[in-house]
């Protein structure tokens, strides 16, 4: 599937479905390729009926500018760019209230798949791998 | 009284900058956007769309919904795009 974005303001916003048990959400993500991990805002999730338990895994993420430790839980499905991961995990992060989209898409959601940023024309394309024999096809 | 469908386009110009609860949405298949539904909260304050959305459960009959900011996507100085899984 290939949708547009605007090159020149960036984040690159993408609609992703959330699916947990209680509810499926849309929900808008930043395309992060600086992440390794995908990151939903605890609240959507939580709205899902996904809810950390306590015993639920929590990693240090750190960025350019410090660190913070989130708990990380699976979501039945994501689905976003046509792509449906399953049973998918995910960091539940408090994102501050200001911050207009509810998560970050890393690169766990693109691994063994074909992601095509083209800038010059504002677009983004995320395709199954080609076998070989059709790679100049 | 329910809420009539609204296009996307209707439902950001009738709640400017405010984040809204889409029951039901269209997406159109072109985009992969939301193309509209009906609104069933819709307020600026996130804080208070989430107490009322997950804390009071004010809706337990949406199950499928869309969650959006009816205005531009804005960079946020306090959030880094910029995430590494450390290591346990």
């Amino acid at each position: 599937m290939t949708v547009s974005f605007d090159p020149a303001h960036p984040p690159i916003i993408l609609e992703g479905w959330v699916t947990g048990p209680r509810r499926t959400v849309k929900v808008r993500l930043a395309l992060d390729t600086g992440a390794t991990d995908t990151l939903i805002r605890a609240t959507v999730l939580a709205a899902a009926g996904i809810v950390p338990p306590a015993t639920a895994p929590r990693r240090r993420m750190r960025s350019a500018t410090g660190g913070a430790t989130a708990p990380f839980v699976r979501v039945r499905q994501l689905l976003v760019l046509g792509r449906t991961r399953a049973d998918f995990p995910v960091a539940a992060f408090d994102l501050p209230p200001a911050v207009m989209y509810d998560g970050l898409l890393g690169l766990d959601f693109f691994r063994g798949l074909v992601l095509t940023l083209d800038f010059a024309r504002g677009l983004v394309r995320l395709d199954p791998r080609r076998p070989w024999w059709r790679f100049w096809g | 009284m329910a809420e009539p469908y609204r296009t996307m386009a209707e439902i950001e110009a009738t709640y400017p900058n405010e984040w809204v609860l889409i029951d039901e949405p269209t997406v159109d298949r072109r985009t992969d956007r939301v193309s509209g539904g009906r609104v069933v909260m819709h307020t600026p304050d996130r804080a208070e769309f989430d107490h009322r959305l997950v804390d009071r459960d004010e809706f337990p009959h949406v199950v499928r919904c869309a969650i959006l900011y009816t205005g531009k996507p804005t960079e946020e100085p306090g959030v880094d795009l910029f995430w590494f899984k450390h290591a346990p």
